[in-house]
């Protein structure tokens, strides 16, 4: 035999043994994948079959994908909190939906009363800027005293007791909220912005079955139809003004970790923490300065949420669907990895909006399909798409 | 003078204070007495408040200069009434009720004493407002802080035994006042006086006997003994006892109402009069050379069915002189059991294999008894809360096995208990599938009808098992795909399960299956059939809250027992090393997937067992029952009792479940209790209440080694 | 002698870009004390770490008693029969004494949660002969009296010790030490040494250790291998290796000869 026949056997042998690793890997060894890869070619045909059908057309795709896009730069934005923080403790900080939901709170209380003095309606940007930086705050120390009294004694304990705490911590935030500002729910009053009122565009409204219509484009509370390339589509300029916010906060975060000392100082502690501490870095501050910036993006993102007319109400569990799902984000993108956060948020947004109807799911049961992606992730692919390592058994 | 820790302490405890008065619990406690028109809820809110930020100021500086802690506590205390004194002056001032919806009557509240509080003159406006007019209240509140702070300033430097004893007679003196209307008739002070003097005179003879001997008595002679002391009672109490003086409540002081044991003897169960109270006579004869367990729970139930008979003298109000009969009847007993009991232990320990025996089966046999004729004493209402606090310890224990046990944090435990309930609910009650693919709307249809055309419905006998092992393998799917993964993972994925399952059974997609919101009912009453006693037999019914107690008794006895078997197994091993370290637990041949599944598994099945009776006991299940809270409720308690401690576990389930289900009106701030408690436990004694016992082994394993006494040298 | 139990065939393990672990080909014989020394930061735990399976390599065989072992659980080769200490002592702490060890008997108890909770008989007396035996372990390694602490309110000495008699538990073919005298002063280094010699005197064991102290490794080391920046640069007797410029390179730079051999 001459070395390349054996050269050629090898390299069939192991392609075929790839292929047989591959069966085995996802049946013998993960019965779930194998039941997973059914339910995900079932998952598929029905898709087709509702897309081929004319049951679900491309107009509804784009206009919940424009939908799903804002919706998800708020997961993103609240992420980003799970993702910074886990990067440098290597903990999961469940009471980051509850900062959340306490920038709901901080926003609403400015919002208020500017609200009923008119001077939300005078000087709407000064006063939406007033609103963010109150709502920013509230996040930003919340979560500073979270970390300050809860997790930073707890640093060295076993791995249990800090996850233990965060939960107390969270049911303890949650509740708290309950009893200081009441079980009710609240809502964040309507804000409109007009630009361009003299374009022809008008605004309507229906009050008390009379259609009211002001000249301008409403920028915050206006919905309007739109005929895009052949597609009839019912937009809010809001789900843009959303996303564009996100990325530009998102951007400006991303240029932080990298360019300022501070960002740099992060990066060596996520590495490690140990050598961090003999390079002169104050760890402490650095660890303040994590759980500060991700609460002050959630609080962003939390009257981001609440400016959608219909959907503003404020209540003390409000945290807890977005904060989870927020977490699966960081998980599709690889926890610990700040712009997988980003696209994670982005994905998981989409796929919710889209992913009902497409599959022909009832609404009651969309809150499902979060879930189904983040077991889906765990089993498949641990890591997150971007793969950080979490696996890993050394951590 | 005022050290860094003060303030640190000063800041957190002062914050939290503050919080909790904006939250309007003065507001919210404002009904409750704990001594009528003595002292009220929230007074001993305030001196709990008051004297544990001084207390906590004071602590670290207990082994310094005699003075230090006092001032320092004092200097807290100072500082929080001006803080308060500020909120009462903000609070009149302005309206703080846009972000405080629940901050209502601050003034006038016990903070002021009661007394209004006035900043603004009302007539004459110009005087200066910041300027208080009326302020009598608030000077008495610095003054009560600073003496409050001078107290807990003082109570660091005594011992920390002292401390404890009176410190938890006190909470339990308050706790069994606020429940007394619930708990004050269980039993006469004549009947529990009857009991403790048979008890105690037996234990007495006993005990003086055994000092008295170099070579100790026969177990045989004792017991013969004790039930000559116990019948010497019964013969006693028959003989001062006139029917008409047990019939208007007693003759030992003509108060309460009827007693329930003595009355026996007067209805000619003469018998049995005899056979309770020599039982209680043996009881008491062993118990100074009991094992340590026995020995000290017969005493604290001695001392309970005094504090039991006391409440009951009061009627609906409890004066004063009871509460501190009460407080010291329990300080006495908490600082005296546990040194009896340690004397009763060395005692037992040098007794023969069979009197070890001996002694431990009648214990058991009559604890056995006072468990049987518990709830004829209790009445329903009592009955709910118990059967309520066995549900919760015996779902502890299950949770216990994951988190104490594997060290895998679950928060999804109520999708087990749900998936138990659903279980029993979907095959015993009326749905699609037992009632032949008909659609029932439970308001629309009659029992009879139900009865006519459910005819695919099986008993709850048939159900529970079924219940059980699909919550067990359920609970083993979800395992799969992450326990590879890290223990945060698994705590997420479990929290969405959890939810998962509520929206499914909430979903109007299933709801011929499971009812949607409005849930399945009536689901039939457990029922056994003795086919002994005469032509019918006996049939037993499980529908009230008195006899659902067996059931439940017998649950968690079954759950103790696996739980207990395993946790001393090679399997229970496997167990706490993965939880030690997973990567040596792994070397060490352990496979960590299959050994983590066991603990799903068990668990599982015990949330199943407990979900299904849950439904029998509720004869329905809704989805608002299987909710989030529930798993945080379970978590709780086994984290705040201990966790992989079944003692503990039962300890978090009493004081957590127990409390807030016999005080509603604590029942808005459970949660926030909660999580308060699980931040702080975590923070200060990270293993729980009652940490578990490591296993003495080592003394076995010498006498198999060396099997002959090696106690030569 | 004579009979192969280890052959580790041109392992190599890499982390990202750095190859931690370069081709080493390894043999180890039945009986044997064999040792592996080299710098820090040379790779030795990680080989350790790939012959136990906590890493698996890329590329490469271990033969383990002529079976290839790569891929295969850590708990998987236990049960073939390898068992570890760890540098830094990685005991159960909240666990007695006594109970490291009978977790050490673990893959040697057949109890099985059924039988553990009705109490069967054999189980029962399978779990009374496991304590007798856990018990006889410990006073092997000369803890008889602290059966009942919690490994981790033992002293240092004692939980090395007791991390090996949880490591003997498992009644291994092939024992791995990793660094069993760090931190250790000269006198409890010699108990050491002696104690290791016991071991497999007898016990019969194969002995595989990392080590940092010359004098130990030279005295009572089969062969001695060599590994810098994860490759294998020399093996052979005490003897050889003190000889072996490349040796003398990789601990010294090029600095002078026969340091080693003084220090020996």
């Amino acid at each position: 035999m001459s070395g390349e026949d054996i050269q050629a056997g090898r390299i069939s042998d192991a392609t075929e043994s790839k292929l047989m690793k591959f069966i085995t890997e996802n049946t013998v060894k993960n019965p779930l994948r194998g039941i997973f890869i059914v339910l995900f070619v079932f998952l598929l045909y029905i898709t087709l079959s509702r897309v081929l059908g004319g049951e679900y057309t491309i107009q509804q795709i784009v206009q919940q994908f424009i939908f799903g896009l804002s919706q998800g730069s708020i997961y993103a934005l609240i992420a980003l909190g799970y993702t910074l923080v886990y990067g440098i403790l290597l903990m999961i900080n469940f009471a980051h939906s509850e900062v959340f939901m306490m920038g709901a709170y901080g926003g609403f209380f400015a919002i208020y009363p500017m609200a009923e003095s008119g001077f939300l309606q005078e000087h709407t940007l000064l006063a939406l800027g007033l609103v963010f930086l109150s709502a920013m705050l509230t996040s930003l120390v919340t979560a500073v005293l979270l970390e300050r009294i809860a997790y930073r004694p707890l640093r060295n304990a076993p791995r249990l007791v800090p996850l233990i705490t965060a939960i107390g911590a969270s049911i303890t935030l949650q509740e708290l909220a309950k009893q200081l500002f009441g079980a009710s729910p609240r809502r964040f009053p309507d804000v409109n912005y007009f630009i361009l009122p003299d374009s022809g565009i008008e605004t309507c409204k229906t009050v008390a079955r009379e259609r009211i219509c002001t000249p301008g484009l409403d920028l915050i509370g206006g919905i309007y139809d739109v005929n895009f390339l052949g597609l009839d589509l019912r937009i809010r300029p809001l789900s843009f003004i959303t996303l564009f916010t996100a990325v530009i906060l998102m951007f400006s975060l991303w240029r932080f970790i990298q360019n300022t000392k501070t960002g740099k100082s992060m990066r060596a502690v996520a590495e490690d923490k140990n050598t961090a501490l003999l390079m002169g870095i104050d760890v402490n501050r650095v660890i303040v300065v994590t759980f500060a910036l991700g609460a002050a993006l959630a609080g962003a993102g939390a009257v981001l949420a609440r400016l959608v007319p219909g959907d503003n109400i404020i209540s003390p569990y409000m945290g807890f669907l977005p904060g989870i799902k927020a977490f699966t984000a960081a998980v599709v993108g690889g926890i610990g990895n700040v712009p997988g956060a980003m696209f994670g948020g982005l994905f998981l947004g989409v796929v919710e909006a889209v992913g009902p109807g497409l599959l022909g799911l009832d609404n009651q049961l969309q809150d499902v399909i979060a879930f189904g992606l983040l077991v889906s992730i765990l089993i498949f692919r641990p890591t997150g798409i971007f793969g950080e390592v979490v696996a890993d058994k050394k951590v | 003078m005022i050290k860094k820790s003060t303030f640190q302490r000063g800041i957190l405890a002062n914050g939290i204070v503050l919080l909790l008065t904006l939250t309007g619990i003065f507001n919210t406690f404002a009904k409750q007495e704990v001594i009528p028109e003595k002292l009220s809820l929230n007074t001993v809110i305030i001196i709990a408040m008051v004297g544990i930020t001084g207390y906590a100021c004071a602590y670290p500086l207990r082994k310094g200069k005699p003075l230090e802690p006092m001032v320092n506590a004092i200097f807290a205390t100072l500082w929080l009434a001006v803080m308060w004194v500020a909120l009462v002056w903000l609070y009149s001032t302005i309206d703080m009720r846009f972000i405080f919806q629940n901050l209502t009557g601050l003034n006038p509240s016990p903070l002021t004493f009661g007394e209004t509080v006035r900043f603004v003159a009302v007539e004459a406006t110009e005087i200066d407002p910041l300027l208080p007019i009326e302020f009598g209240g608030l000077v008495k509140l610095i003054i009560f802080c600073a003496m409050m702070g001078a107290i807990s300033g003082f109570a660091v430097l005594l011992s920390l035994r002292l401390q404890l004893i009176v410190g938890v007679s006190a909470v339990l003196t308050v706790v069994l006042s606020l429940i007394s209307t619930k708990i004050n008739g269980i039993i006469t002070l004549p009947d529990a006086l009857a009991f403790v003097t048979a008890f105690g005179l037996a234990y007495l003879v006993s005990w003086f006997l055994n000092n008295r001997r170099t070579t100790p008595l026969p177990q045989w002679l004792l017991m013969a003994v004790g039930a000559l002391v116990g019948a010497f009672v019964a013969v006693g109490l028959l003989f001062v006892g006139t029917e008409e003086a047990f019939a208007r409540g007693g003759i030992l002081r003509g108060i309460g109402t009827a007693p329930q044991i003595i009355d026996m003897g007067l209805r000619g169960l003469i018998g049995g009069l005899f056979g309770v109270f020599a039982l209680t006579g043996v009881a008491g004869a062993l118990a100074p050379k009991a094992e340590r367990l026995s020995h000290n729970t017969s005493l604290y139930f001695v001392m309970m069915l005094i504090v039991l008979g006391l409440l009951n003298t009061g009627g609906r109000k409890l004066p004063l002189e009871t509460a501190l009969l009460i407080f010291g009847v329990l300080t006495l007993g908490i600082a005296l059991i546990p040194s009896l009991g340690k004397k009763a232990e060395s005692q037992f320990v040098q007794l023969a294999r069979g009197g070890k025996l001996q002694s431990r089966g009648i214990f058991l046999f009559v604890l056995a008894g006072v468990v049987l004729v518990a709830p004829q004493f209790m009445g329903v209402s009592l009955a709910n809360n118990i059967n309520l606090i066995i549900l919760y310890a015996m779902l502890g224990i299950g949770l216990n096995v994951m988190i104490g046990y594997a060290g895998l944090l679950d928060l999804g435990f109520v999708a087990s208990i749900a998936i138990g309930a659903y279980t029993v609910g979907i095959l015993t009650g009326p749905n699609i599938l037992t009632c032949n693919g008909v659609a029932i709307n439970p308001n629309l249809i009659t029992l009879d009808e139900i009865n006519q055309l459910c005819t695919g419905r099986i008993d709850f006998w048939g159900a529970l098992p079924i219940a059980v092992i699909l919550s067990a393998v359920t609970g083993m799917l979800l395992g799969v795909p992450v326990l590879g993964l890290r223990g945060d993972y698994l705590a997420i994925v479990t929290l969405g399960f959890g939810e998962i399952i509520n929206r499914i059974i909430y979903s109007d997609k299933f709801k011929p299956l499971m009812g949607g919101a409005q849930g399945l009912s009536p689901i039939p009453v457990p029922e056994i059939f003795l086919p002994i006693g005469g032509e019918e037999g006996i049939n037993l019914v499980f529908g009230n809250a008195t006899s659902v107690f067996y059931l439940y008794i017998f649950a968690i006895l079954i759950a103790i027992f696996v739980t207990y078997r395993l946790s001393i197994s090679r399997q229970g091993r496997s167990w706490r090393a993965i939880r030690a370290d997973e990567d040596v637990a792994e070397a060490m041949g352990i496979h960590t997937v299959r050994t983590k599944l066991m603990a799903f598994m068990v668990s599982s099945a015990i949330g199943g067992l407990g979900g299904a009776i849950l439904a029998a006991q509720l004869q329905s299940v809704t989805p608002e029952n299987y909710k989030l809270a529930f798993s945080i409720n379970v978590l709780a308690l086994v984290i705040i009792g201990g966790m992989g401690s079944i003692p503990g576990v039962i300890l978090g389930a009493v004081v957590l479940a127990g409390l807030p289900e016999l005080l509603r009106e604590l029942e808005s701030y459970r949660l926030l209790a909660f999580g308060g408690l699980l931040v702080l436990v975590m923070l200060v004694k990270s293993e729980g209440l009652l940490p578990p016992a490591p296993p003495r082994l080592s003394e076995q394993a010498r006498l198999l080694t060396h099997p002959e006494p090696a106690g030569t040298d | 002698m004579g009979e192969l139990l280890l052959h580790a065939m041109t392992i190599t393990k890499r982390f990202g870009g750095l190859t931690a672990v370069n081709a080493v080909e390894l043999k180890i014989e039945r009986g044997m004390i064999a040792s592996l020394i080299g710098p820090n930061g040379a790779g030795k735990t990680t080989f350790f770490n790939c012959i136990t399976g906590f890493y698996t390599p890329e590329e490469g065989r271990i033969m383990f008693n002529n079976r290839d072992i790569r891929g295969l659980r850590t708990d998987q080769i236990a049960y073939r029969g390898i068992a570890r200490t760890y540098q830094n002592i990685r005991l159960f702490g909240a666990m007695t004494a006594l109970e490291n060890i009978l977790v050490g008997m673990h893959i040697h108890l057949k109890a099985t949660p059924i039988g553990s909770v009705l109490g069967f008989s054999r189980t029962r007396r399978e779990e009374r002969e496991a304590l007798k035996e856990a018990y006889r372990l410990l006073e092997f390694v000369g803890l008889g009296d602290k059966g009942d602490l919690l490994a981790s309110n033992l002293a240092y000495g004692f939980q090395r010790r007791l991390e090996v008699a949880r490591a003997l538990a498992l009644k291994p073919q092939l024992l791995l030490l990793d660094e069993p005298t760090a931190g250790m002063n000269p006198q409890e280094t010699d108990e050491m040494m002696e104690f290791i010699r016991n071991l497999r005197d007898k016990l019969n064991l194969t002995i595989f250790l990392i080590e940092h102290d010359m004098k130990l490794v030279m005295s009572i080391s089969d062969q001695v291998s060599v590994m810098d920046y994860g490759t294998k640069i020399s093996e052979g007797t005490p003897a050889y290796v003190q000889k072996d410029p490349a040796v003398i390179k990789a601990y010294l730079g090029s600095a002078p000869e026969e340091v080693l051999s003084e220090q020996a």
